[in-house]
């Protein structure tokens, strides 16, 4: 069994020949979305991290200073350590 | 809840997250049930040192109620890091994001998690106990210079030093110091007298005893003129004294009346002291803490334990 309509339907959107501007249409949205992409800083900053060994063990160390502060000062709050 | 929306999961994030708040590399892999008694972690170490200030026990005990928290505490903070790193390592890719993935909830645990880490700790200094380490020699050769001592802060309400405590207070006088430590020897309402090396309270001279050279010992170097026990209202205690009798003596005689709410303190380097007998009686809103215990003692560690010999 056929669905007429359809087939119709079908047919009718072969026989349409796309604009000539179609493939600049979606060329210049790919570009658009890419542009959006560089303007967010820190997508930059993320992807630039991610591809260099270096960034990656500076954030970490950063991150360690930063979590292990709570340590330190407890163990400046115990006299273990004076400043 | 998990999204229909996929995601793979970096591990050097997992454990930068872990790092800066142990607990949110594991929200960050999805482990929601691991990550938040990692996180939360901390309240081990006020909530130790509360129960020791309650129940002041022996120095072991203490040690191990104080100390083994903070190993703890260091100990989860190390295994999160490396188990939120492998975590991440072994999902990678595929990994269905659950409603908690959002930049803006990791950085508000982790600004919490700093917030809350730092103010138990400042809690716990300001109210349960407070270390401090000791600049001076006026209180040799029951404390000596370079030692660490804890001093009690939570206590009842109705508490009100007795003879023979050691305190810490509010340092009455212009120098730098913010708290100076000496021994009550007399509270208020207390006739004292000092004649010469003579400590008299309400007329009657406080007994001393000699000391065997051989208890001496562990003062080390510290250890300088005349050394003998006081016994002070069931207090036994070390006092010294300069060898010289040159006028060098830090006051000659003396003799006041305790005012209310007052006490009167003397260090126990009787002769190096400077003391009630300079600035007067503390009032008992300048008392900062109790002293209970010798935790880093500067000469030899047989010297570790308990400072106030009331406790066990």
């Amino acid at each position: 069994m056929t669905d007429e309509p359809y087939e119709r339907w079908l047919a009718e959107c072969r026989e349409v020949s796309p604009p000539a501007t179609l493939e600049d249409q979606i060329m210049s949205q790919v570009a658009k979305l890419e542009r959006q992409r560089r303007e967010i800083w820190w997508l930059r900053l993320v992807q630039r991290i991610e591809h260099s060994r270096a960034a990656r063990w500076a954030v970490c160390g950063g991150a360690l200073a930063i979590g292990g502060f709570p340590f330190v000062f407890l163990a400046y709050v115990a006299q273990f350590v004076t400043f | 809840m998990a999204s229909d929306m996929t995601s793979r999961r970096v591990p050097w994030v997992a454990l930068a997250l872990s790092f800066l708040s142990p607990g949110v590399g594991h929200l960050y892999c999805g482990r929601i049930a691991k990550g938040l008694p990692l996180y939360f972690a901390w309240i081990l170490v006020p909530l130790c040192s509360v129960v020791a200030a309650l129940v002041p026990p022996s120095a072991t005990v203490l040690m191990l109620l104080v100390l083994l928290p903070a190993v703890a505490v260091l100990t989860v903070y190390l295994y999160a890091a490396i188990d939120a790193w492998r975590l991440a390592y072994q999902i990678r890719s595929d990994y269905s994001l659950r409603d908690y993935n959002r930049a803006a909830i990791y950085w508000l645990l982790i600004v919490v998690q700093l917030v809350y880490s730092i103010g138990l700790i400042v809690g716990a200094r300001v109210l349960v106990y407070e270390a401090y380490l000791i600049p001076a020699s006026s209180m040799s050769p029951t404390i000596l210079n370079g030692d660490r001592i804890l001093a009690r802060k939570l206590l009842p309400l109705d508490h009100f030093p007795e003879r023979g405590d050691l305190i810490v207070f509010r340092n009455p006088t212009p120098s730098i110091a913010d708290a100076f430590v000496k021994r009550v020897v007399a509270v208020a309402g207390d006739h004292i007298e000092i004649r010469g090396e003579s400590l008299l309270i309400n007329g009657k001279e406080l007994e001393r005893d000699r000391v065997p050279d051989e208890s001496l010992k562990h003062l080390g170097n510290q250890l300088s003129g005349r050394v003998a026990f006081e016994v002070n209202s069931g207090h036994r205690y070390l006092v010294a004294y300069d060898d010289s009798s040159d006028g060098e003596r830090a006051q000659g005689d003396f003799e006041a009346t305790v005012p209310e709410r007052h006490v009167f303190v003397l260090g126990d380097n009787r002769d190096r002291s400077r003391d009630s007998r300079y600035f007067g009686s503390i009032h008992v809103g300048d008392i900062f803490g109790y002293v209970d215990y010798i935790y880093w003692p500067s000469e030899s560690w047989s010297r570790f334990g308990v400072a106030n010999d009331r406790l066990p």
